[in-house]
C-alpha cells in the first residue's frame, strides 16, 4: 500500500475555500481549492490513497474512478512542489499464509 | 504523574508551596527545553524528562512569553528527535504554526486594499516588523504575526487611517494607543492595522531613519516600501529592548534578531547602539545580540552583523537571557490572566534585568503606592489590559 505523507517543510492551513500551503524552505506558496485542501486533510491525518479517493467519492458523489483520479492528479502536483513524499506501507494485519516455497 | 499548571484548591500553605514549587519546576524545564532547542544545544535527560511530563497548559504559559511556538513547529517537524520532548505541546504548537500561516495570508489579502487606498491619497506607506518580513522574504507560518503595521510618511497617517474606516470598515480602537502609532484599526475577521508616525519614542541618528535604502515593493499591483536589512534588524532590537523594555530577551526577540540580522550593517548597528544614553539599555542591546549570534536553529544563517562575541560573552549573555526568562516564571500561569501583560511577570522580569534605575522605580512605586504593590504581590490586582480574552493564544497573542 501507498501512503502520501507530508514533508516536514509543509505547512497547510484551510482558509475560505480551501487551503493555502507553503514551503517553508523555498519560501513558495500554493493555494488549494475546497476539494484539494479535503485531500490535504486527509492524506495529512494518514489516510492511504486509496482510503482517500473513496472518502473523496463519498463526499463529493463522484465515482470512484474520478476521485482517484482527482486524488492522484493532485499527488502528483504536491510531489513535484515537494511538499508531500511518498512511503510505502506494510500491511502487517493482513495474513497471506506461508510463504511460497 | 504529570506536573504542570493545576487548579485543585489548595489544602493549606505547605500544599500551596509545594504546588507552586512543582509549577515553577515543570516550567523551568519547559524553558530551558526550548531554549536548548533555539540555541542548538543538547538537552540534559532530566530537564527532557520534567518537560514531557509537564501539562500542555504549562507549555502554553511558557510559550505565551517566549513568543516562539509557530517557529518550534516547524523544528518539530524538522528533528524528528524532538517528537518525544515536545509531545505534550504538539497540539499547540501546530495550531500556533497554522494560525500564524492564515495571519500571514491575511495579511497580504487587507494589504493589497490597504495600499489601494494609499495609493489613491498619494501616500507613501512603508512595513514594518512582521508584514516587512513577509514581503521581505520570510515564509508565513514560522512568526506570530498579531497586527499589520505601517509607517506613514508626514502627515498623511490620519488620512489614511479615517479612509480606512470609512472606504474599508475599520473601526478605531483608541485603548492604550501609545504616542508612536494612531489608534490601532480593528475589523470582524481580519487582523488589526496599526498606522505609525514614527518607529519609536526616540530620535534615530542621522543616518539610521527607517527610510533610508528602503526598498519599492509590489503588493497587488500597489508600491509599498521595505525597510533595509540593517532598519529591519534596528527595528527588531528597538521593540524587543526599548517597546517591551519590561518584558526583555524572549525567545522570539533572539529570533527575530538572528533572522533579520544577514545583510545588516555592522558599523550602523555599532553607531546606534552608542546613540542609547542609557548603559543600562546599551548593555541590553549587546546582552540580546551576543545571544542571537550564531544560532545554529535559524537555518544556519550566518550573523555578520551580530560581530560574533567569544564564546565567553556569548555563554554570559545566553545566562543573563535565562535569569530574566525563568524569573518572569515563578509568577504562575492564572486562567483569568495574559501571561505576557500579567504585571507580576513584568515586575520579576525587570527585577531579573537588574537595572538599577528600573529596581529603584519599582522599589518608589512601592513605597508610593503600597496597597496597590501589594494587591500586585498577591495578585489580586490586574488592569484591564491583562485579563484573558476568550481564549487566549498560545503564541504571544500581544500585539507587536
Amino acid at each position: 500500500m501507498t501512503r502520501v505523507t507530508v514533508r516536514p517543510d509543509a505547512l497547510f492551513a484551510g482558509v475560505a475555500d480551501g487551503g493555502v500551503v507553503v514551503h517553508t524552505t523555498t519560501k513558495r506558496y500554493y493555494s488549494l481549492n475546497e476539494t484539494g485542501a479535503r485531500i490535504w486533510s486527509l492524506l495529512e491525518s494518514g489516510a492511504e490513497l486509496d482510503a482517500a479517493a473513496a472518502a473523496v467519492a463519498s463526499e463529493y458523489g463522484i465515482t470512484a474512478a474520478e476521485a482517484a483520479e482527482a486524488v492522484g492528479r493532485l499527488v502528483s502536483d504536491l510531489l513535484e512542489a515537494g511538499l508531500v513524499q511518498l512511503a510505502e506501507v506494510r500491511d502487517e494485519v493482513r495474513d497471506d499464509g506461508p510463504a511460497a516455497p | 504523574m504529570r506536573a504542570g499548571v493545576s487548579s485543585r484548591p489548595s489544602s493549606g500553605g505547605g500544599a500551596s508551596f509545594t504546588r507552586w514549587a512543582r509549577e515553577v519546576g515543570a516550567a523551568w524545564a519547559v524553558y530551558d527545553t526550548v531554549a536548548s532547542i533555539v540555541a542548538g544545544g543538547p538537552i540534559d535527560d532530566r530537564t527532557a524528562h520534567a518537560a514531557m511530563n509537564a501539562v500542555p497548559a504549562t507549555w502554553s504559559h511558557v510559550l505565551a512569553l517566549e513568543g516562539c511556538a509557530a517557529w518550534l513547529d516547524r523544528e518539530r517537524r524538522r528533528r524528528p528527535e524532538l517528537e518525544a520532548v515536545t509531545a505534550p505541546a504538539a497540539a499547540l504548537l501546530r495550531e500556533a504554526a497554522v494560525r500564524s500561516l492564515r495571519n500571514g495570508v491575511a495579511a497580504a489579502q487587507q494589504l493589497g486594499e490597504i495600499l489601494a487606498i494609499a495609493a489613491e491619497l498619494g501616500v507613501r506607506v512603508l512595513a514594518l516588523k512582521g508584514i516587512a518580513r513577509l514581503i521581505a522574504g520570510e515564509p508565513a507560518g514560522l512568526r506570530t504575526m498579531a497586527d499589520i503595521d505601517l509607517l506613514v510618511d508626514g502627515p498623511a497617517a490620519s488620512g489614511l487611517h479615517e479612509r480606512l474606516q470609512l472606504g474599508l470598515g475599520y473601526e478605531a480602537d483608541p485603548r492604550g494607543t501609545p504616542a508612536r502609532h494612531l489608534p490601532s484599526l480593528a475589523r470582524a475577521g481580519s487582523l488589526p492595522v496599526e498606522i505609525h508616525l514614527r518607529v519609536g519614542d526616540r530620535a534615530r541618528p542621522h543616518g539610521l531613519e527607517m527610510w533610508d535604502d528602503a526598498r519599492r515593493a509590489n503588493i497587488g499591483g500597489y508600491e509599498i516600501h521595505v525597510p533595509s536589512p540593517t532598519m529591519r534588524l534596528l527595528h527588531t532590537i528597538e521593540h524587543a529592548i526599548l517597546v517591551h523594555r519590561a518584558a526583555r530577551y524572549k525567545l522570539r526577540d533572539l529570533l527575530d534578531v538572528a533572522t533579520a540580522a544577514p545583510g545588516s550593517d555592522v558599523n550602523a548597528v555599532a553607531r546606534y547602539i552608542e546613540s542609547h544614553r542609557s548603559h543600562a539599555d546599551r548593555r541590553a542591546i549587546r546582552t540580546l545580540l551576543a545571544a542571537a549570534s550564531d544560532l545554529p536553529s535559524t537555518d544556519g544563517c550566518p550573523t555578520p552583523a551580530l560581530a560574533r562575541p567569544d564564546g565567553a560573552v556569548q555563554r554570559r549573555a545566553w545566562r543573563r537571557v535565562r535569569r530574566v526568562a525563568r524569573t518572569r516564571l515563578l509568577a504562575p500561569a492564572r486562567a483569568d490572566v495574559i501571561p505576557e501583560s500579567d504585571p507580576r511577570v513584568l515586575v520579576l522580569s525587570q527585577i531579573a534585568q537588574g537595572s538599577p534605575v528600573v529596581v529603584g522605580g519599582l522599589i518608589a512605586r512601592a513605597v508610593t503606592a503600597p496597597i496597590r504593590a501589594a494587591r500586585l504581590v498577591t495578585g489580586s490586582w490586574l488592569p484591564a489590559e491583562a485579563r484573558t480574552p476568550a481564549r487566549p493564544p498560545a503564541d504571544g497573542g500581544l500585539g507587536e
